[in-house]
Parts: structure tokens; sequence; C-alpha cells
């Protein structure tokens, strides 16, 4: 008999099992602070953030934010943050205009679709409101981006763009002061890429204003030609409240036409721009809040989002004061291209920066930052939390991520906005690319899902360094993310319906009654929507002896709401079979994999077949001559048929008539599959990841060994001697062998040695621990340090993988003060 | 006997500076320069070198920096002459360096290099647009003072040449209340604030009050970061431009705020440029 305990044990790790079983795939986040190696000195307070990745090269990453050049670039010259490895380093590139300030005020940036145009909408400096559009074939490069567009009176521009036809197409959302008092604007060209390309401003409030709209006009363009732009359409502004709508407006044809923008109307009266809300409250206060994280509130946080599958489907999000004293954020979605729209799927309440963006898989993410205080309205201990939610149910659940969790009270700001009006977040394929700006500080618990610094970030005592080893103090930085969420699990419903078809003439074939068979499914969509699904044949007759017969496809075919369609034997001899069933009659399973639950009913029908009966002449029936054989009542004879003698009916036979005939109906059951659906697009990869081997020392022993990769030495005394790195397979694919480098340093020399060993293949999941033995002179004198910058996949040319953004960390092993 | 110059060093600087003015120097970052020292080099040429380049250096080539590319050498700063403090110090560091495309260059070869910056990440990126011999060092080092103060001179000279008012005097009151928005409004509005200045001296222009408003961006935004913005109490020279609609004058430029110090130095150069 077991005991209690083993039983409680056991107990606990079928539900630890049951757990690990459930349990989703964790998605791949890489965050990045963009701050590069050699700017280690830099305090800027580098927010409004803003991210394009190159939809046709995602390698290729460019970035802004409030960063000033001045002294670091060229004279007259602001940067922009540039990557070529997908966001895993970063470097500034000067080639933005500007003057001696070396910055821009706003800036947003995005690649067209094709052809790896890079375009900015800046406001450029000098001047508050000059609108410069610009451009660059090569934005690694050293040559100024071109200005395409320079005006006044423009506020806060916020571009996109595609490629149609070999046509770049961008589309800016500005605030035009001199369009009059109905403000909202989207500057596009169809045709960006020629040079001097014509910008035609399309007034898109179609409502009397306040004397103007406010400050976000936000684009969104989808691969169909379907462009949205969202505004808040301001109706009366008091100084300190601005009373406005929330007005979406649409455009089915990549913005040509004479009238771009009016393809939706509001039903309430009538005019172009659906109002999603009206009159609510968007608080004016372009101050430093203390009771909202040092930010500011000047009504610019909108974010509109469409599904790249489907440009019906659009999401938006926008802030408001619902209370006396919030600020908050609430999403919506539509379903019929803005006409009509959801409520509230999700409400945050005292946050800022909403960023909506739809992956491949209708897979909904939606970063924002939340002001979170421990005493009401005070600033102190206040923290800025960085979240990234996602969501395929439309937000009846969500998976949150924090991305930042950082003090918010420190530093002062030296501007505003202190972390921006907005940040941004987008798609490509399956992948989230995101940027936010927060407070640098090298804390691991800041950042909960992992953090790589360039720049020389000592996470043991958390301080920044700069290159002379000097601390420099904690500012605002931006910070790169990439989210990989695992392969969303669809929804399969399959349905697998017996089928005979054909005549079965052997009275000795055992495996069905002698007959004729036919078979008909019936399939119905109950659902609201259009209904793909795939038909095949799984034949289990031929081939006879119980081995597995053939799958073959029969076609995709689709069903509108409440549309039926048949699936029967001539159906299926004629589209598998044109010459003719295989066998007198097939047998098998007709089956169906649908997207959505079907109505499936077959309907069998057999009759027997006339039967010729052999007489024999065993003996009297009724004191005639013959009893037949295989007929078990005298008096029924075919006396003509015993005229017809057969070699295998010696001497005579009779037909029997088939009269006898059934009908059965059967509803086929559904199962439902969940699976991840194939990538086509990719192979499966291996994705190497360091890791650390320990715990981190507790807060109150910082110089507890083992601490993350340190080992405890053999003597049991300080410092350690060793590393380990857990090199992890996080990826799908099998990883061959690699190299895993670790380069150590102390804060006074630099670079001290660097070591590396081979990796072993690891299979996906897999992981290895390798051990680096400290090198001699890593630790100095005064209690420093050892740090080391840990890679993998470090050889050249490494392996391939899914990403390598998350190939290199860093940590340190704490010296022992003398 | 006077020197004689070879040929070769002392035409192609000319001829370069020639044809350099020419196609429009303004525009165009590369000086081509020949690898001569500081004597040898046109005076204008060099100017025009120490102000276009953002890091100036003494260094040696290590080597190809990539074997895709002929034109970048891993280059070692030994000697910083002129470089962005925000950078911190680069003596010692490993850059990458581009070439002009029409100069050599190979391992070994040590030069004053004038450069600007093309990218900033794991290392500098610098684009080469000039070098001297690296014997010039000490001189060189004077010159570039000397052109930096020139250079700041002539910035400060603009601005005085477009001023409106010139003046010393000490602020004596600045409003506080910040003005209600009103539309048109926008995150980047300057939120005007005025703030008076009692007058000690007018050095250029003409005032007839004993006092004056400043006006002056009252937002924090960025749109205006790096605007002078008075403090109580506050003695300076005050470059001032007049602006009717605010009825007061603008100092924005933060070359439009000096030091009482420099009074001298500008009533000087006002004597010069007005």
């Amino acid at each position: 008999m077991r005991s209690l305990p083993s039983l409680v044990v056991t107990w606990v790790i079928c539900l630890l099992s049951a757990q690990m079983v459930s349990a989703a795939p964790a998605p791949q986040v890489t965050v990045v602070n963009m701050i590069p190696a050699s700017f280690g000195n830099e305090t800027n307070q580098d927010s409004e953030p803003n991210l394009a990745v190159n939809p046709n090269n995602p390698m290729q990453i460019a970035g802004s934010a409030f960063t000033s050049g001045a002294g670091i670039c060229p004279s007259d010259l602001a940067p922009i943050y540039v990557s070529s490895d997908e966001g895993a380093s970063w470097e500034l590139n000067c080639i933005v205009p500007s003057d001696a300030s070396g910055m821009t005020s706003d800036i947003t940036v995005r690649f067209a679709k094709e052809g790896d145009n890079l375009y900015a909408g800046i406001l450029r400096r000098p001047g508050s409101l000059r609108l410069n559009i610009l451009s660059t074939s090569d934005f690694m490069g050293a040559s100024t981006m071109t200005v395409l567009e320079d005006r006044n009176q423009i506020d806060q521009p916020y571009i996109q763009a595609t490629t149609v036809g070999g046509n770049d197409q961008v589309f800016v959302g500005v605030n035009d002061f001199a369009a009059g008092s109905k403000t909202a604007t989207v500057e596009q060209s169809l045709d960006a890429a020629i040079p001097a390309p014509s910008f035609t401003s399309v007034r898109v409030e179609a409502r009397a204003t306040s004397g103007q709209d406010g400050p976000p006009i936000r684009p969104t363009i989808h691969p169909d030609g379907t462009v949205y732009a969202m505004f808040y359409g301001w109706r009366n502004f008091s100084g300190g409240n601005a009373i406005s709508d929330v007005t979406v407006v649409r455009d089915d044809n990549s913005g040509a036409g004479p009238t771009p923008f009016t393809d939706l109307t509001d039903p309430g009266d009538g005019l172009n721009g659906r109002r999603v809300v009206t009159d609510i409250t968007v608080p004016w206060a372009n101050f430093v809040q203390n009771d909202f994280c040092q930010e500011r509130f000047v009504g610019s946080n909108l974010s509109i989002a469409t599904d790249p599958n489907n440009s019906d489907i659009v999401y938006i999000a926008w802030a408001e004061r619902v209370g006396s004293d919030d600020y908050t954020l609430r999403v919506r979605r539509s379903n019929d291209r803005g006409q009509t729209w959801s409520g509230d799927l999700r409400t945050i309440t005292n946050a800022t920066n909403p960023a909506l963006a739809i992956n491949e898989d209708g897979l909904v993410g939606f970063l924002y930052q939340e002001c979170v205080t421990t005493e009401p309205g005070q600033l102190r201990n206040a923290r800025w939390v960085t979240h990234l939610e996602f969501t395929e149910d439309q937000f009846s659940t969500t998976e949150d991520l924090i991305l930042a969790n950082v003090p918010a009270d420190n530093p002062s700001p030296t501007f505003i906005p202190y972390i921006g009006d907005y940040v941004h977040l987008m798609t490509i394929g399956r992948d989230f690319y995101g940027i936010f700006s927060a407070n640098n500080t090298p804390d691991l618990a800041n950042f909960p899902n992992g953090v790589t610094y360039q720049r020389d970030a000592d996470f043991t005592t958390k301080v920044l360094f700069n290159p002379e080893g000097k601390k420099v103090v904690p500012s605002i930085d931006p910070f790169f993310v990439k989210v990989s969420p695992p392969r969303k699990k669809e929804t399969v419903y399959k349905y697998a319906a017996k089928l005979v078809c054909g005549i079965q003439d052997d009275p000795a074939d055992m495996r069905l009654a002698r007959g004729f068979y036919a078979t008909t499914i019936n399939i119905h969509n109950p659902n609201e929507k259009k209904v793909k699904f795939k038909k095949s044949l799984s034949l289990t007759y031929p081939p006879p002896k119980q081995r597995p017969g053939k799958v073959i496809p029969i076609a995709e075919d689709r069903l509108g709401p409440d549309q039926a369609l048949a699936v029967d034997c001539i159906d299926i001899r004629q589209r598998l079979f044109p010459s003719g069933f295989p066998r007198p009659y097939i047998e098998g399973f007709v089956t169906l994999v649908a997207q959505k639950s079907l109505d499936v009913t077959a309907v069998y029908t057999s009759r027997a077949l006339d039967q010729r009966v052999c007489c024999e002449p065993q003996g009297k029936c009724g004191g005639k001559r013959k009893v037949c054989h295989g007929h078990n009542k005298c008096g029924v004879k075919d006396h003509s048929c015993c005229q017809d003698k057969k070699h295998d009916c010696p001497s005579c036979c009779y037909t029997l008539e088939g009269n006898h005939s059934s009908i059965d109906v059967e509803q086929i059951a559904e199962r439902i599959i969940k699976r991840i659906p194939p990538d086509d697009k990719k192979p499966d990869l291996p994705d190497l990841v360091p890791t650390e081997a320990f715990d981190p020392p507790p807060l109150d022993n910082p110089l507890h060994l083992p601490q993350r990769f340190c080992l405890l030495p053999d003597d049991g005394l300080l410092p350690a001697e060793d590393i380990r790195v857990i090199v992890r397979n996080q990826g799908d694919g099998a990883a061959d062998q690699s190299i895993t480098e670790v380069k150590f340093s102390n804060p006074i020399q630099g670079p001290v040695a660097t070591s590396s060993q081979i990796t072993d293949p690891l299979a996906s999941g897999a992981e290895v621990a390798l051990d680096f033995t400290l090198p001699d002179g890593c630790y100095i004198g005064g209690g420093q340090s050892c740090k080391f910058e840990i890679r993998v996949n470090a050889g050249a040319p490494g392996i391939k993988e899914t990403t390598e953004a998350n190939n290199t960390t860093s940590g340190s092993c704490p010296g022992v003060v003398p | 006997m006077p020197n004689r110059m070879h040929p070769r060093h002392s035409s192609i600087p000319i001829l370069w500076c020639v044809i350099s003015f020419l196609i429009g120097f303004s525009t165009t970052p590369a000086v081509a320069v020949g690898q001569e020292g500081i004597s040898g080099m046109n005076p204008a040429t060099l100017n025009k070198l120490a102000t276009d380049a953002n890091i100036i250096f003494v260094g040696t080539v290590i080597g190809p920096a990539a074997a895709s590319d002929k034109g970048a050498f891993e280059t070692k700063i030994e000697t910083t002459l002129k470089a962005p403090v925000q950078l911190g110090p680069l003596n010692g560091a490993i850059v990458t360096l581009i070439k002009r495309p029409s100069a050599g260059l190979a391992a070994d070869d040590r030069y004053v290099f004038f450069t600007r910056t093309q990218r900033l990440g794991k290392r500098l990126i610098l684009q080469e647009i000039g070098r001297l011999r690296s014997d010039t060092t000490t001189a060189l080092e004077k010159r570039l003072m000397l052109i930096d103060q020139r250079v700041e001179r002539s910035k400060l000279a603009e601005r005085l040449k477009t001023a409106d008012l010139v003046i010393t005097g000490k602020v004596t009151e600045i409003e506080r209340e910040r003005p209600k928005p009103t539309i048109p409004v926008s995150e980047h509005e300057p939120q005007w604030m005025r703030a008076t200045i009692k007058v000690d001296e007018v050095l250029a222009g003409s005032i007839q009050e004993q006092q004056l408003v400043l006006v002056f961006p009252g937002t924090m935004d960025i749109a205006w970061v790096g605007a002078p913005r008075p403090a109580e109490g506050q003695q300076a020279v005050w470059v001032l431009t007049a602006d009717p609609d605010l009825k007061g004058y603008k100092a924005l430029d933060p070359l439009d705020v000096q030091s009482p110090k420099k009074t001298d130095e500008i009533r000087n150069l006002l004597r010069k440029i007005r």
C-alpha cells in the first residue's frame, strides 16, 4: 500500500504534468536598449519613439526618437536609429536634415512595402510647425534624406507607406493649420519614389469644429488598397478640455480618385467619417503632470490597425477622460469596414501611448504605457509600466507581457513629452515589432521579459558606465521590442462520413451484401459567414486485404451562409474516377475539414439486385420435380430460366427479383481538432539563446553565489572562478553545432580576454550547460566586478536561426571589496 | 632665396579649393586635400576642413575593416584634437575610418584625420574628409583653437547682424501665469510668457524706454528645447529681435543671451559689423 505522502507527491506530479501539457507555448520576446555602445555617455531624454521595419527585408529596421545629434552628428543633421540585424544591435545614422540642435521635433518613419525606400515625416528645426516629408533609398548610407515636401503650419506628421504596382504610396496624417478650421488632413502621394513627387492635402474632417481638430491624425494601410484614418474631431475647446468625436474615415481605392477618404459615412448625420463616439472629453494640459508620471496631456493618443487578412476588420484605441482626473484608454473593433463598432473591448485607466497591430494570424497586439502610482496623485515611487497585450478573441482573454516596469519619478524631464506623445507597434507576418521609451536603469527586475543593452550596463550594481568607466546617470532611452508569438492554434472541424458506391454482385463476397449502394453526403453552412472546406476520399476498398487505401483530395468548396451542397457517388466517380470505379463498388470515408462548424448528413440508399438462382435436382417440393438451391420456398419458379443453361448452373436457373431497398439518414459526428497551421514561408529553424544557470542573488546579499551565470567555487569563497551558460534551443528546428563566445572585461581596463567553446547540436527545446573560466585580471582592485558579454551562435558564418536578436546577453560576477 | 615648394604640394590644394568653391562647398562634405603638413595647406581649406569635421584625430591605420569594403579601415585614435564631449574621451578607441575614394591608405599609415561621423554603433564609423601629416599636431591644435574661436565669433556676428536691439540689462520681473491655451493650439504652442528687463546700456539699435519686455516660450515642449529662458535677476547681454505682434522682444537662439563678461567683445564685434 502506498503511503499518503507518496500519493500526494504523485498527485502533485500529475497536476504539474497536466499543467505542462496544457501550457501554451511562450512567445519569444526580445527587448533591446537602442543606445549604441559608442554613445555610452548619452543622457538625453530620448522620448516619443517611432519604428519602421522593412517589409521587404525585416532585418532592416529604422527607429526615431527625440535624440540629439548635436556634436555627434555633422552639423545641421539629426540621427535616426538603424539596424541591419533585425534589432539585435543599433547604430545612429545622421541623415535627417536639422539645425545646430541636431534634433527634430516630431518624427515618424516608415518603409515602403517594396524597394527599401524609407520615408519620414518630421517637424523640422528651425521652426516649430515646419513639415518635411523625407525619403532615402539607403537608410544605412551617409547621404542626407531627400526633402520631398517642405511647408509650414503643420503639426504631428504620422507617416504610413506601402507599394502598389511598383509605386510607393505615402500617407501622412497631419494637423494642418493652413486648412482653416477643419484641420484634420491626410497628406498623400501615390507615387512618392519619383523625383519631386507631388503631395495632395486631403481634408478628412466633414463637420464643424471648435476651430481645429486634435493633433493626431493616424492613417493605416491594408494591402488590398483600403486606407483608414482616425482623428479627434474637436467640437469645443475650453483651454483645459477638448470635447471631441473619435472619427474614422476610409478610402477603398488607395486614396485614388477625385474624393479620397469618402467611403465611410456616418448613419447619424450622413456626413463623411464614422463617429465612433461623440462628445468625449480629452484633457489638454501641456505641462508636466506630476500625478501622471511627469507626462503631459495633449490629446495625441490614437491608434488604428486593420487585419492584414481582412480589411473589414479594424481596431481603434483612443484616450479620454472618463471621470474627473483619469486618462483612460479604450479599444473597439469593427467587423464591417468601420460602419458599426463594438462596445469597449478593453479599457485601461491612467495609461497613454496606445499602439495596435494585427498579425497574419489575426492576433491583435496592444502596446501601451501605464502610470502606476503607489500614493494616489503623488509622483514619488510612481512607475511607468509598458505592456504588450495579445488577444485572439477580441480581448475576452489576453496575454499581457510586461516589457518594462521602470521608475517614473526619475530623471526629471528636460522637456516634454517625458516619454512621448506616441509609441509604435507593427507586424510583419507573424512577428510584432515595437518601440517605446523608458527609464534606462539597468535593473533586470525592471524588464521582466529580459533586456539587452549595447551601452555599458552593470545589472548587478544597476549602474550605467561610460567608455571611461565612469557612472552615467539614468535617463530616458528608446527600447526596441520584437515578439514572435507561437503559431496560433486554429480550431479545425473534421467530419468523416462513410461512403459506399457501386454494385456488389458477388453472392460469395462477405465484405458487403450483394446489392446496389449509393451514398449522398449533404453539407450545410449554419454560420453567418462564408465557410471554406476541403473534401477528400479515404478509400478502404479497394484495396482488399486490410491494407490502407489511398487518400484522394476531392476539392475545396465554399458555402455561403445557409447554403448547402452534396457529395455523392456520381460526383466522386466523375471527379476521381472518370473511367469508372476501380472495382464494381468502392468503400471508404469522405472527410471534410473546415474552419467552422458545419451540418453534415449522409444518406445511404441500397437495393438488392435481381438474383439468378440455380436450380438443382435435390429433391421434390410439393410434388414438383426440383428444389432450388438458394431458394427456400417452394412454388416460385422460373421455368424459363431453365431454358438458359449455363456452365455455372448445370441444371437450370431462374431470376429472383431484387425488390428489397433501404434508405438510411445519419448525422455525421463532428470532431474538433486544435492544430498549428503549417508555416509555408519559413522552414523550422532553431533559435539559440543564452540563459542564466542560477537564480539572482537575494536582495540583501548581492554577493551571494551561485548567482545568475556565476558558479560557486569549490572552496566556497568569493569571487566566482567560473561562469555557467545555459545554451537553449527555443526554436522549432534542430540546431547544428555552433560556437558560444564570452568576452570578459573589467570597468577599468576594458576587454580582458575572449573565450569560446563548441556547442553541440541541440534538438528543439534542448539545452546544454557550458562552463567558462574567468580569465586572470578580470577582477581588479577596488572590488570591481568581472563583466562578460555572452554570444551564442558566434561563429562566422553562424547557423541559421529564426532570430539572432536574442543571441547576446551580458552579466557580471561580483568582485570582493578588499 | 625664398623657399620653394614642390608643385605637387603647392598647386593641388589651391586647385582643389578653386574646384570645390566652384561646385559649392556648402553642400559637399568631402574636402579632398593632399597629405601635406599644415604649412602646405591653404588656410581657407584648413578652415573649411576644421569646420566641417566634427572629429579630428591623430590615428594609425590598423588594417582593412572588412574584406568586402576596401574603403573602410580599422584605425586607432591616438590623440583627439576635436570631438564631441557626448562621446567621452576617444583616445585609444578603435574606429572604422572610411577613406576618401581617391586617397590611398594602408596599414600603419599615421595621419591627422579630419572626419565626419557617419554612424555610431558598437564603434564609430567616420568618413574621412581630409588628412594632414601627423607631425603637424602641435601647430594644428593651436590653429584649430583659433578656428573654433573664429567660428563661434562668426556665429555670434550673424546673430548680431540681424538683431533689432542689443543691450545689457537685468531681468527684474517674470510673468508667473501660464497663458490659457486658445485656438489654434498645438502641443508645440510656445505659451509665450513675458519678462521685464531693465536696460543698462544699448549696444546696438535704439530704445527710448528704460525697460523692455522680453517674450520667451513658457512651454517645455521639444520644439523649444534650447531657447533661452530668463531667470529673475539675470544680468546678460541680450541680442533681441522685435516682435510687434507679441509687443515685445524675443531672444530664441542660445547665442542671443551672452554673459556680461562678453560685453566688450560684443561691443567690438558690433563696431566691425554694423
